[in-house]
């Protein structure tokens, strides 16, 4: 019996012990480890190098007596930015040593705007070694040579020489339009189209222009000067001449003079507007928000989100907080604060600022294609200093604004306050449209209005000119009765898109955005009909 | 071989075995239990810097180490609700606005928010005694409570917090709501006494939906918790004395349909200040602010 108890109580032991074992490898891990509440770094995307930040924010073309403005999203403005990026990126700092002011024949062929100031010289990727500076446009200025001039333009005494002939043949062509009296014969005629053919426009001065005023430092882009191969220069040469143009809508500049023959008033101008030449069509936009996943992005702003509670709000939206900073999702994007970091100030130069602005973009939801930025500026607000960078979508070359902006305000202390709104085109609205029309065909008969609609929508819309859509908003400007009639001043003039609809089926609205003393107003393209901010998504 | 024998050392053997597996298995919840979260090294170091800080602890902390939860809550709509039958049914002026709902009844003004805040203001004050100075804490809680609960004002479960003499005119008691054995400080009934007369209850009472058991995470022992108190509130131009800290559950108040809210020590200072410290971020949570203000008050 005794002997059976101490068998049965060794079984016991051995099953417990058994048990035991699994416990202890399998067995549940105690409270403190029970959630995850180890740091884990989340990366949306890498930041993006300096080269990848920033970018001009047009580039203009001046091309045969038209303008031609290029923006994001298009392939001429990407090459164009491409080539002038890595010129800029190989130039020689000797370049710099002896400034060569452009001729006063030469015509500015090209130039790249940047809102947000371009960096150079120091240890930065453009410009590197020479003098620090942050740069607001970039020119190009072009001259007419014949073909032996191009050829020997490396030597500068043949250079000068055949500068001096074309400056005489220029003359010499430009008699018969000056004495209208002179009639030309068919050998002249001859002789005149064949130098024609032996003349090019050709880049040869780079122009830069600072953000203070007054800095300035020009380039002649030749060979010997610049320290470039003569293939690279040719490269970046022939992409500059060569700029399909066709099925692009020409612009022209405002001037204050069109204004006034315009407008019966006095209009100032403080930038470069340029506006379309003839009426074009343009589509809506099908679009649909930016979807991030939530679990990453709680990663991204909270050290251990397992200590985030989540407040959920009558109108669906979520919020989590540690009690310290907020993270509020909503339909259409992210809004962010830390209250506490707001009572820093900003030491960094603009270049770290730039730098950290892509870590932070690119670490808090991404930095999508589209998406550029607009500007970035050093801001006070009650004693506290703090950077404030904003982003805008791009499609095609047109700006797409949402309701709320993409913006980061951030200082030494690190980021504070964080709005998001991205919405990505799905397809042009053309083609929605048409697949509607279509599915309507083969289910009912299509009414005469719908087939119009189909039509407007499949041509786009006809843009309404400038001067009726700049008269509408100057309407609306002297409608409002708190705003300055004394003088009026016209500070921007452009097309865009604006995100409207609803949010099951949000379209970009092409727009004029017409910018009247500091006021925006926003017009649709064809009727001219106002769009508020309740209208946007 | 003797089996017999073979079996007893086999028994002793799985008999350390076993200790040893169930040691290394238990052990946490062991440690828990003989480990404290406060070394007597770590509160005399907290003391110290709270001295040079010119706070000083005048109450013991709890020194083992503990757990806690999120618990989810949202606003008591059947208080509300409650309440406010009351008064509709007798009001004689009802106003509505965006964010509140105005009852004027003879003698009483009352303000439904939407974010599930009661304020009641008597006008004149009720009297609930001729002199209210003589009585001491214990009797006067009595009092008030007694009326209260007599009006239906009460809510089931409140439980008095503290009373504070602000000067010697006015009184407020607090009431607090108690979730089994956690206080959940968001939640409170306030009574405020002037010249011997009630003038004004306030309710805001939270409807405890869920604790989140698989968030339960140790919390930061209470000596971190004073030393984040010091340091955000800086030093103190005169003493400060701190006479309680203890867990409970608080947050800000929400217009919300639901939220979480985290446990916090709440500390006291002077007896009638309150200061959280979220107990799992060690951050000082935001205290609620109230709008006092009446319609007409704000329309002026």
């Amino acid at each position: 019996m005794n002997e059976y108890a101490k068998s049965l109580f060794l079984l016991l032991l051995v099953v417990m012990s058994l048990f035991l074992t699994y416990q202890l490898w399998y067995g549940q891990k105690p409270t403190e480890l029970t959630v995850e509440d180890v740091y884990e770094r989340v990366v949306f995307e890498q930041p993006r190098p300096l080269e990848d930040a920033i970018a001009p924010s047009r580039i203009v073309a001046d091309i045969d007596d038209a303008n031609y403005v290029f923006q994001k999203g298009e392939q001429n403005y990407d090459d164009l930015w491409s080539h002038l990026s890595s010129l800029m990126k190989d130039l020689d700092k000797a370049a710099f040593v002896d400034q060569s002011s452009p001729d006063e024949e030469a015509v500015n062929c090209l130039t790249f705007y940047f809102q947000t100031s371009l960096p150079v010289g120091g240890e930065l990727p453009w410009f590197p070694e020479t003098v620090d500076l942050e740069v607001d446009k970039v020119k190009l200025y072009c001259l007419v040579e014949s073909s032996q001039a191009i050829d020997n333009e490396d030597d500068p005494n043949v250079q000068e020489e055949t500068i001096v002939n074309n400056l005489d043949d220029q003359d010499e062509t430009n008699e018969p339009d000056q004495s209208n009296d002179k009639e030309l014969t068919e050998e002249d005629s001859e002789e005149d189209s064949e130098m024609e053919d032996s003349k090019q426009e050709v880049t040869k001065w780079l122009v830069i222009k600072g953000s203070d005023v007054g800095t300035e430092m020009s380039v002649l882009l030749t060979e010997e000067l610049t320290g470039l191969a003569k293939e690279d220069l040719e490269q970046f040469r022939g992409r500059l001449q060569n700029i399909p143009t066709n099925d692009l809508a020409a612009y022209h500049s405002l001037t204050e003079d069109m204004l006034s023959e315009q407008f019966d008033r006095n209009i100032q101008l403080r930038n470069p507007i340029y506006i379309p030449k003839e009426p074009f069509f343009i589509n809506h936009l099908t679009l649909k928000p930016e979807k991030l996943v939530k679990e990453a992005l709680l990663k991204t702003f909270f050290v251990d989100y397992n200590m985030a509670r989540v407040i959920e709000e009558r109108d669906g939206h979520v919020i989590y907080t540690d009690g310290e900073k907020g993270l509020r999702l909503t339909d259409v994007g992210l809004e962010y604060s830390n209250p506490r970091h707001e009572e820093g100030q900003a030491t960094m130069s603009y270049h770290d600022a730039l730098l950290n602005i892509s870590n932070l973009i690119s670490n808090h939801g991404g930095w999508p294609d589209g998406l550029q930025l607009k500007n970035l500026e050093l801001s006070r607000r009650a004693g506290y200093s703090f950077y404030q960078a904003e982003w805008v979508m791009y499609h095609e070359g047109y700006p797409l604004y949402a309701d709320h902006k993409t913006r980061i305000s951030f200082n030494d202390l690190g980021l504070f306050d964080y709005t998001r709104s991205l919405f990505i085109v799905e397809n042009d609205g053309i083609e929605e449209s048409m697949v509607e029309a279509n599915d309507q065909n083969n289910v009912e008969e299509e009414s005469d209005i719908e087939n119009e609609e189909a039509v407007e929508e499949e041509e786009g819309i006809l843009i309404a000119e400038w001067n009726e859509a700049l008269h509408e908003a100057i309407k609306l400007y002297d409608g409002e009765a708190a705003l300055d009639r004394t003088s009026l001043r016209l500070e921007s003039f452009n097309l865009q898109y604006v995100v409207t609809g609803s949010l099951s089926f949000p379209r970009g609205e092409p727009v004029w955005s017409i910018k009247l003393n500091g006021k925006e107003f926003l017009l649709k393209v064809g009727s001219l009909e106002q769009i508020s901010e309740e209208d946007m998504l | 071989m003797n089996l017999g024998r073979a079996k007893t050392i086999l028994i002793f053997a799985f008999i350390g075995l076993n200790l040893f597996l169930g040691y290394q298995l238990f052990w946490p919840d062991f440690g828990r239990l003989t480990q404290v979260a406060v070394t007597s090294e770590e509160l005399a170091a907290t003391e110290d810097a709270l001295n040079e800080n010119n706070y000083y602890l005048d109450t013991s902390l709890d020194r083992a180490v503990q757990t806690s939860d999120f618990l989810t809550v949202s606003p008591y709509w059947d208080t509300k609700e409650d309440t406010i039958k009351r008064f509709e049914a007798n009001a004689i002026r009802v106003d509505e606005t965006e964010d509140a709902t105005y009852y004027n009844l003879p003698g009483i003004n009352a303000v439904a928010h939407s974010s599930g805040l009661i304020q009641i203001f008597f006008d004149p004050g009720l009297s609930l005694e001729e002199e209210l100075s003589d009585l001491d804490e214990s009797d006067l809680n009595d009092l008030v409570e007694q009326f209260l609960s007599d009006e239906e004002i009460l809510p089931d479960g409140a439980l008095f917090d503290y009373l504070d003499r602000e000067d010697d005119d006015v009184t407020v008691l607090y009431y607090k709501q108690m979730l089994e054995d956690k206080p959940i400080f968001a939640s409170q009934l306030k009574a405020v006494i002037q010249a011997n007369h009630l003038q004004k209850v306030e309710i805001y009472w939270l409807k405890p939906i869920e604790r989140i058991p698989e968030r339960e995470m140790e919390v930061i022992p209470a000596n971190e918790a004073l030393n984040n108190l010091a340091n955000t509130l800086g030093p103190s131009t005169e003493e400060r004395s701190i006479n309680d800290i203890r867990l409970g559950y608080f947050s800000g108040e929400y217009d919300a349909e639901k939220w979480e809210i985290p446990p916090v020590w709440r500390i006291e200072l002077d007896g009638k200040q309150h200061h959280y410290i979220n107990a799992f971020t060690g951050n000082m949570e935001q205290e609620k602010t109230v709008s006092e203000k009446l319609p007409d008050e704000e329309d002026n």
